[in-house]
């Protein structure tokens, strides 16, 4: 599945714009439009998003249909802090580790375009962030499909031991009919 | 006599023009406190000293908006409980975000690198300036509906300053005075609101220089509860 994801890095000198990419291209500096919708979408999965991961400055955020993820580039900025890259989108469903994997690729190529690396650290640990996710989903569907099943079966059986039970009732009252006619 | 102050801090981080970052502290007694400045004013240090009560350098630049559970924290005589932190970056793309944290704030501070003010950073004044313009436009759109708003513009970085960083506190206190009497900030002052704004200035740089500043503030606004 096609998807596109968006990247931000916040300028090395804390005044200039930051560099920003939507749709695989970078957003010119006097795209206010495009880069307050980017600004909004971080506002809202960093405000209501839910931390699925969090390790030594790596992130993986959820919100509904959206994931954020948050990693480090090896380069600092003019200040000499820690510069951290966003990278997000829209992700309805889908293969967490294909959605990762696509994830940490667009960042990765986002950060060689603007002159920047990553930590290759902080990209293993969302690489099994992501993993992690899927085995957790496979898990939930398997205890959801345990928990069908087994409502299902006790429903089956307590229906079968009505029927039963309710077949017993019948001819034990035909009897008492036949004991009453015979009487 | 102590006070004892209920605060949900809220952190923004913001600015104009390419600034980064802002942070917001909310609510004293139910109100909100809301921290804006450019990148590098000290306003994660600060929030990092509410949580903790120490001062540690920021290592890493905010870039996405945080929620952080707040603590109770002693400053001189005030005990605070501070409900929780939301800091939000800086940067021009994010004006939105803070300008909707102002539209809900109690008390604004604004925080700037006061160094770069004495040193002369053209660039840096035109820009601090620039910013102003619009959070003095919200300050002012906010107390239109909240009159009892109250606006701090704090220049911090004064360590780095030989004469204020060789003085004891009443020097110290002169010096702050007499430079919001110097030009670029005599304007910024103007920018801000003249009379409604509240100019302070200090040092972030360790415990005793945040505690200062922030008994300062805290005393300023219970004082006019």
């Amino acid at each position: 599945m096609m998807r596109t994801f968006s990247f931000r890095l916040q300028a090395a000198d804390g005044l200039s714009p930051a560099h920003v990419e939507v749709e695989g291209r970078l957003v010119p500096d006097d795209s206010e439009g495009e880069r307050a919708t980017a600004a909004e979408q971080i506002v809202t999965i960093g405000e209501h998003g839910k931390v699925v991961y969090e390790q030594g400055g790596a992130e993986l955020l959820r919100r509904g249909d959206w994931v954020m993820i948050k990693l480090h580039a090896n380069e600092r900025d003019d200040a000499g802090r820690l510069a951290p890259i966003l990278g997000w989108g829209r992700v309805a469903g889908g293969d967490p580790e294909e959605v990762g994997h696509a994830l940490l690729t667009g960042l990765q190529q986002f950060a060689e375009r603007i002159g920047r690396t990553v930590n290759i650290e902080h990209v293993a640990a969302l690489e099994r962030a992501f993993s992690e996710e899927k085995k957790h989903r496979g898990r939930k569907r398997i205890g959801l499909a345990v928990v069908i099943g087994t409502a299902v079966a006790a429903a089956w059986g307590a229906h079968h031991t009505d029927t039963k039970s309710d077949h017993a009732q019948t001819t034990t009252n035909q009897a008492d009919q036949v004991d009453q006619v015979e009487q | 006599m102590p006070v004892f102050l209920v605060w949900g801090l809220w952190l923004v981080a913001g600015a104009v023009a390419g600034f980064g970052g802002y942070l917001v502290l909310a609510s004293l007694k139910g109100k909100r406190f809301v921290v804006l400045g450019p990148s590098l004013a000290g306003k994660t240090t600060l929030i990092g000293f509410l949580k903790t009560g120490e001062v540690t350098l920021q290592y890493e630049a905010t870039v996405r908006p945080a929620k952080l559970n707040g603590r109770k924290i002693k400053l001189q005589e005030h005990e605070l409980k501070i409900d929780s932190f939301d800091d939000v970056p800086g940067t021009k793309d994010f004006h939105s975000a803070w300008e909707k944290k102002v539209s809900a704030a109690d008390v604004v501070c604004y925080l700037f690198d006061g160094k770069r003010f004495v040193d002369g950073d053209t660039e840096y004044i035109d820009q601090v300036t620039a910013e102003m313009r619009h959070v003095s436009d919200w300050r002012r759109e906010r107390a239109i509906d909240h009159p009892a708003l109250r606006f701090f513009v704090i220049a911090t970085h004064l360590d780095q300053v030989t004469e204020y960083r060789a003085s004891d506190a009443a020097r110290r206190r002169q010096y702050i005075v007499s430079l919001w009497k110097t030009r670029p900030l005599a304007k910024l002052a103007l920018v801000a609101g003249g009379a409604k704004a509240r100019c302070l200035g200090g040092s972030l740089a360790d415990r005793e220089g945040s505690e200062a500043l922030m008994t300062q503030i805290i005393s300023e606004v219970a004082a006019a509860e």
